[in-house]
């Protein structure tokens, strides 16, 4: 009978294929089953409490039965707690937080933060964030500062800059010393969360470390705060270009006349031509009529970003900056360029609002839109023909490799790769 | 009693200022996105309504733009609610015709008072 035991075999594999599959059938039900059993458990369980929490963060006393559930209820409790601890401030947020303290819940995320697994040390600072008592602040400023895992720092930081606290500014700030540092732009969003409570803390950093001052007088623009204005010309004058740069930048934002002068003298062409373009648009969002002299010198500047941030201030600066660009716009080369560019662009932006577009239109529209040009000069915007000077690219081009001093105001840069940030003051 | 409508897709968010106000004594009815805001006050014209910036479908701007071209919500009292990253939309926001705006996270105490002091100026106007 040799056919009869391959038979046997073939029957066998397919009653053992047969069991696994129904098994496997089975495995599968019953896990479904479980997880819709359990979400109904949660369900219920967070149906019982919501209301406890809703009332607690409503203005409401805490219920007694809210600290003393425990159990499935209980973490139901604290699940919906953090969930609307997220979305409320002032007395809501402490009573919610003071529910966690009462709990006992506070206790045990300080604890998750001392774990040995990173995610769940990160996982305890982000609560420590919300809650924002003086004693998760301790402990977060410590991760900050202290914890070996470079994204529990990152989240310890974000953290930090959610409790509002005034004494978590010097902190973040102080953090940037440390060896390998959270990345600035975290720590400038956690300072710019923290809001006005991070004023003073900034405010005495401007008299701080190279790298606070420079975090502190970007932060401080971007906040403005106007009284901070003179401690920005001291490091606007004083310091490295680092600073220098953050400081003229801010006091771009600050928008002062005041700060005119201060400025001005960082446009002079022995300064570093980073500092050069980072003033001459701050000069522009100043928008001072008295500026457009020394504005127009520079708009055959060799430094591209020198020229063009120049040329795109005195499109700000009303009718001194415009007769300024109008001359320079009827002559030859790279300053005439610059300035044909600053005022197409210009007329471009008076026709989008004329329509009601947004300011950001403009530029997206010059790419397909041919720029007025003064009557005689060379068609189509372009400068006439010669070779651009020696490091200096075509207006409307940035060099390769040469750093945009000022593009990065606040951080972004504008349609096409422009600088961003000319559209209004 | 005074009606509000409160329109925002975290149900979290529209859970707490339902509780809050129905607590303080309006009437609230709810609106999970844009479409369903419009329907709802196109069924009945609310005293005031508590809009989200951003959401799913219809955006917030959008539907206060279509409120305000339209003759019967044209002055429907509207107090914007928006994240704190896009504090940018309240310019615009106000451009076109917002009474007022409350920025996430929020208290619930303050949310009150910024509602009860837009329904009295518009009862006083």
């Amino acid at each position: 009978m040799p056919s009869f035991l391959p038979a046997r075999f073939l029957l066998g594999v397919v009653l053992a294929g047969s069991a696994l599959a129904a098994s496997l059938l089975l495995v599968a039900a019953a896990a479904r089953v479980l997880r819709i059993v359990r979400s109904g458990r949660r369900a219920r369980a967070e149906r019982a409490v919501r209301p406890m929490v809703l009332a607690v963060a409503s203005g409401a006393g805490i219920p007694p039965e809210l600290i003393s559930v425990r159990g499935g209820p209980g973490r139901a409790a604290e699940r919906i707690v953090f969930g609307y601890l997220a979305l409320v401030r002032g007395e809501a947020a402490t009573s919610l937080a003071d529910v966690l303290a009462q709990r006992g819940a506070v206790a045990r995320i300080l604890s998750g933060t001392h774990s040995p697994r990173p995610h769940r040390r990160a996982r305890a600072a982000e609560r420590l964030g919300l809650i924002a008592s003086p004693e998760a602040e301790r402990r977060l400023a410590e991760l900050v500062t202290g914890d070996q895992n470079p994204e529990v720092r990152i989240v310890a930081t974000r953290a930090l800059g959610k409790t509002g606290s005034a004494a978590a500014a010097r902190t973040l700030l102080h953090s940037l010393s440390r060896p390998a540092p959270v990345p600035e732009g975290i720590v400038a969003s956690a300072l710019l969360e923290l809001g006005p409570e991070a004023v003073p803390g900034l405010r005495a950093e401007l008299a701080g470390g190279r790298r606070q001052r420079a975090m502190a007088a970007n932060v401080l623009g971007l906040l403005d705060e106007l009284p901070a204005w003179q401690g920005l010309v001291e490091n606007a004058a004083d310091g490295s270009v680092e600073v220098r740069v953050s400081a003229v930048r801010a006091l771009g934002r600050l928008g002062l006349p005041q700060a005119i002068g201060p400025v001005t003298a960082c446009l002079q062409p022995g300064e570093d031509p980073a500092l050069r373009a980072a003033a001459a648009h701050a000069l522009g969002r100043i928008g001072d009529p008295r500026s457009a002299q020394p504005l127009a010198a520079c708009l055959g500047d060799p430094h591209y970003w020198v020229a063009h941030n120049a040329a795109m201030a005195l499109a700000e600066l009303g009718e001194a900056g415009l007769t300024e660009l109008t001359l320079a716009a009827a002559g030859h080369g790279g300053r005439a360029a610059h300035a044909r560019e600053a005022l197409a662009r210009r007329a471009l932006a008076r026709r989008a609002m004329a329509r009601g577009e947004r300011a950001a239109e403009p530029a997206r529209a010059l790419a397909t839109v041919r720029p007025a040009v003064p009557a005689g000069q060379a068609p189509g915007g372009k400068a006439p023909p010669g070779p651009p000077a020696a490091g200096r690219a075509p207006a409307g081009k940035a060099p390769a490799g040469d750093a945009p001093a000022d593009q990065a105001v606040a951080g972004q840069a504008g349609p096409a790769g422009r600088p961003a940030g000319y559209g209004s003051r | 009693m005074t009606s509000v409508l409160v329109v925002d897709d975290d149900p979290d968010v529209c859970d707490l200022v339902t509780y809050k106000l129905e607590q303080s004594g309006f009437d609230v009815r709810r609106a999970s996105d844009g479409d369903a805001a419009l329907r709802e006050v196109a069924k009945k014209v609310p005293d005031l309504v508590l809009l989200d910036v951003m959401m799913p479908g219809v955006s917030g701007l959008e539907v206060l733009e279509r409120w305000r071209s339209d003759e019967t919500t044209a002055g429907m009292p509207v107090i914007m609610l928006t994240a704190k990253a896009q504090e940018n939309d309240v310019e615009r926001g106000f451009e076109l015709g917002a009474d007022d705006y409350v920025i996430k996270p929020f208290s619930p105490r303050e949310l009150v008072r910024r509602v009860t002091a837009v329904l009295s100026r518009r009862q006083s106007v």
